[in-house]
């Protein structure tokens, strides 16, 4: 086995930062670069050749290549253009983002221009997949194709979808979307090694995770959690990242993490801490010197220098930074942490307003709270912290470093689905609730927010004219009550349907979430009993056709752009291992069979061959690793000749 | 935990062992197909079919169950067994919250006996409507003028009214063995009253305070 079961990679896909780490024996790990650091920030700049440069190199070279240099796309991920305009999103953004053209009507995608190219949010979320992916190929030195990827708990459909398309664009099977704040309770609860007050810390739970059945004679094989004792823990996840922020209240027990409620907002993070003071500065340059600081490279700047002042602020009370502005005039500014403070409570207020709901809807009380756990880089923000302990009446836990705590808990999900570890087991819910648009614009609701997944709500349909064949569905995600202020899903449209009198077909619609929280429709005409066909135009959204052309186009590019360079690394480590192999041949090939030593000179005349004649990177790998697992016995033979060499010196 | 229903032991068709649940095979792990329209909710937890349950005991059946056939568990290596998964997940989902929450649990229960259904008897004691209208009024001024002492007043006398509602419930529904039809539909009624309380909590917005439905 070995080689032949794919490895699960899990990645935290952020909306400044991404990380990817991987789970095996001895458990989750996030990988870094040469100097340790494992965040690549979710940045890319896009060359005059074409080239795309992803993380601290494009953020790096940002303020020079202002329209051309993509960051916070995880905020467009899903929405439409319409609504990221009417919010004020895309003012913020030195890029230009456009309304792509669609044939069919109610549709409406956003896409980033860079030169003559239209880029949609999950082709750009795919280039930072697909570095992350390089990375993780590069270290374990393997092919890597399925991944696990989180997202915000209150990410809706249309978000998730949207994930995932990047993912399959990235050519990745995304095995499963994950919350963000259910992947750093798993991380914190299953025990990962991290560093606590600078000491290594031993592979045990953070959180205390424990339970035994509460009868003695429940007929349960499953003696993995039948030892400890029997308390359980409700722990609140409090996740604010850089764009959005969640909060999940969960119980612990057995070894299941049971998601009880969730809440949150998916336009609220540090982004919006930076704006704060991006704003103020504006304001008073142009109060003090009539200068309208806004053009797409000192926007990129001032978002440098706003979190950093942020970040200080953070530590010290207060930050001094100063602007030249040329001909003399020098903008200087001292921020003080209780000025900071003052901006960002209103920020910080909604945060604490969705852990009342969430709270609420759990059916928990603070004071039944073992636990609180602060995720994402944000919850450094020292008013956030205090804020959290008054709510919740404790001093929040941080034991794991706040900005890689998710990606190990996707790593180890998706070592649960890879089968390496069968202890635990996640049971979330939905976030919003689901349902249709009724006749005069009313929102129908199907299924509660914060209902356990997977779950499915059916629905009876029928015709409004003699004759009809196709009915269309309007499918709504949210809480209020009329249809236009939900977020719409789609236009399902059943076809098909056999023509009769008005109101007599019968369709039964199922709508199932699955463990996703991805939305899964079909439908059957009761009459006939027969599946009716359904069409889905996504609202937000991309067909399958869509993403199948877009993987295409990027594999293409891919190609082009990066696996360039790991060809030239492949061939050049053939040469090595070939070389190397007929070397231990002439030394040692006497000891081998014939047969056995005819077959190894075939395989190195096989894969110089291939490394000649072969352009697909993945499948050069593989037949690299393959010839390596072939010639394991010679290097054996090689090695002990070696060591009987050395022994028959010593003897002399 | 309570005893098994009263039906014979099912033997699972895979290893023959007797399984706790009809939805899947505890022993091996072997998946049952789904049933035309659902499974008996209490016989899916092996329980017997009385409105008072041991909420422990059915939490942690269902956890048991999960590990059993949730798809991250029960897809099998190439998935292959992912849709039946999911369909007997969201089954067991669907029956864990009918049991778990008393107002659904009575509701499925006037169901098994019967009804009559929502659908079919819409009648309310005749005070509770006039009321509701006071509560609603209540609620309104209070959230208008950002009042909230007197929303957790409300709040506080809702949540005592709701109480009243699920003792009724609770001793109707523990009836229902009689088969008396007065017995149902004084249930239907209560149950009709308790969701207009349901609907006005709803209307408060959260403060913290714990046990909103119980």
């Amino acid at each position: 086995m070995g080689d032949t079961t794919d490895i699960v990679i899990g990645i935290d896909l952020g909306t400044t930062h991404s990380l990817v780490a991987v789970c095996d024996e001895s458990g989750p790990r996030v990988l870094r670069d040469a100097t340790g650091e494992g965040r690549v920030p979710s940045c890319l700049t896009f060359g005059l050749d074409g080239k795309v440069t992803v993380g601290w190199e494009a953020r790096n070279h940002a303020i020079e290549n202002p329209t051309s240099t993509v960051f916070s796309i995880k905020r467009l991920m899903g929405r439409g253009f319409d609504e990221l305009e009417h919010d004020g999103e895309l003012a913020q953004l030195p890029y230009a983002v456009v309304k792509r053209a669609s044939s069919e009507t109610g549709r409406d995608i956003p896409a980033v221009r860079i030169g003559d190219r239209l880029l949609t949010p999950p082709e750009i979320s795919a280039v930072i997949l697909r570095d992350l992916k390089r990375r993780a190929e590069t270290q374990l030195g393997r092919a890597v194709r399925k991944a696990v990827i989180t997202v915000p708990a209150y990410f809706d459909d249309g978000q998730r979808q949207a994930t995932r398309d990047a993912g399959r664009i990235a050519g990745l099977e995304v095995l499963r979307i994950v919350n963000e704040p259910t992947a750093a309770a798993l991380a914190y609860g299953l025990g990962v090694r991290g560093q606590i007050d600078g000491q290594e810390t031993k592979t045990q739970p953070l959180l205390k995770l424990s339970g035994q059945c509460s009868t003695s004679d429940c007929g349960c094989p499953h003696s993995a959690h039948h030892d400890a004792d029997s308390e359980e823990s409700t722990i609140a996840v409090y996740d604010l990242g850089g764009g959005t922020f969640d909060i999940s209240i969960l119980r612990l027990v057995e070894g299941v993490f049971e998601v009880l409620s969730t809440h949150g907002n998916t336009r609220l993070g540090g982004d919006d801490f930076d704006r704060q003071i991006i704003h103020l500065v504006e304001r008073e340059v142009k109060q003090q010197f009539g200068l309208d600081i806004q053009s797409p490279a000192t926007r990129q700047a001032l978002r440098g220098l706003a979190e950093n002042v942020k970040i200080r602020l953070s530590s010290e009370p207060s930050a001094s930074f100063e602007i030249d502005l040329g001909s003399n005039r020098v903008y200087r500014r001292t921020i003080t942490r209780g000025e900071l403070e003052v901006m960002l409570a209103p920020w910080i207020e909604r945060t604490i307003e969705s852990c009342r709901h969430a709270l609420a809807d759990a059916r928990v009380d603070p004071s039944q709270i073992s636990q609180v756990v602060l995720v994402g880089g944000s919850t450094r923000t020292p008013l956030v912290r205090s804020r959290v302990e008054e709510v919740f009446g404790r001093k929040p836990y941080t034991a794991l470093n706040p900005d890689e705590v998710v990606a190990l808990g996707a790593a180890v999900q998706a070592g649960i689905l890879a089968g390496t570890r069968r202890d635990a087991l996640l049971l979330d819910v939905v976030p919003l609730s689901l349902g249709i648009e009724t006749l005069g614009g009313a929102m129908g609701k199907l299924i509660l927010r914060n209902t356990r997944i997977p779950c499915q709500a059916t629905e009876r349909f029928s015709t409004f004219a003699d004759g009809q064949t196709n009915v269309k569905i309007n499918v709504l995600q949210g809480e209020r009550e009329l249809a236009r202020d939900c977020r719409s899903l789609g236009m399902f449209e059943l076809r098909g349907v056999p023509p009769m009198p008005a109101g007599i077909p019968k369709i039964l619609v199922t709508f199932l979430i699955d463990e996703n929280g991805i939305l899964n429709v079909s439908a059957r005409e009761e009459r006939s009993g027969q599946e009716a066909g359904i069409q889905i135009v996504p609202t937000h959204g991309l067909t399958q056709d869509e993403v199948k052309r877009m993987e295409l186009e990027s594999y293409a590019h891919a190609r082009e752009d990066m696996t360039a360079h790991r060809l030239i690394d492949l061939r050049n480590q053939i040469t090595f291992d070939t070389d190397k192999t007929e070397q231990m041949l002439a030394r040692v090939g006497d000891r081998l069979g014939p047969g056995e030593r005819a077959a190894i000179e075939q395989a190195i005349r096989d894969l110089r061959g291939k490394a000649e004649t072969l352009t697909d990177a993945d499948a050069l790998h593989n037949a690299l690793i393959a010839f390596d697992r072939n010639t394991v016995r010679l290097a054996e033979l090689a090695i002990t000749a070696t060591l009987q060499e050395t022994l028959n010196q010593e003897k002399r | 935990m309570s005893e098994p229903a009263s039906t014979p032991p099912l033997r699972c068709t895979e290893c023959e062992n007797p399984m706790d649940s009809p939805i899947a095979c505890s022993t091996c792990g072997a998946l049952s197909q789904m049933p035309a329209d659902s499974f008996d909710s209490y016989e899916l937890f092996g329980i017997k079919r009385e409105y008072d349950i041991d909420p422990r005991a059915l939490h942690h059946k269902y956890l048991c169950l999960s590990r059993v056939i949730h798809p991250d568990l029960a897809s099998g290596e190439a998935g292959q067994q992912r849709s039946q998964s999911l369909n007997l997940s969201a089954e067991l989902n669907r029956a864990y919250d009918t049991l778990r929450d008393p107002v659904a649990r009575a509701e499925y229960m006037l169901s098994l006996a019967g009804g009559p259904k929502s659908s079919e008897n819409k009648t309310v004691p005749q005070e509770l409507l006039g009321q509701v209208l006071g509560f609603r009024e209540e609620i309104e001024d209070a959230r208008a003028s950002g009042d909230t002492a007197a929303l957790q007043a409300v709040q506080q006398q809702l949540l005592g009214r709701r109480e009243t509602a699920l003792t009724r419930i609770a001793e109707l529904a523990r009836g229902l063995e009689t088969g008396d039809l007065q017995n149902r539909i004084r249930l239907r009624e209560q149950l009709n009253t308790v969701k207009y309380w349901n609907n006005l909590l709803d209307q408060i917005p959260p403060t913290g305070l714990a046990g909103r439905r119980g």
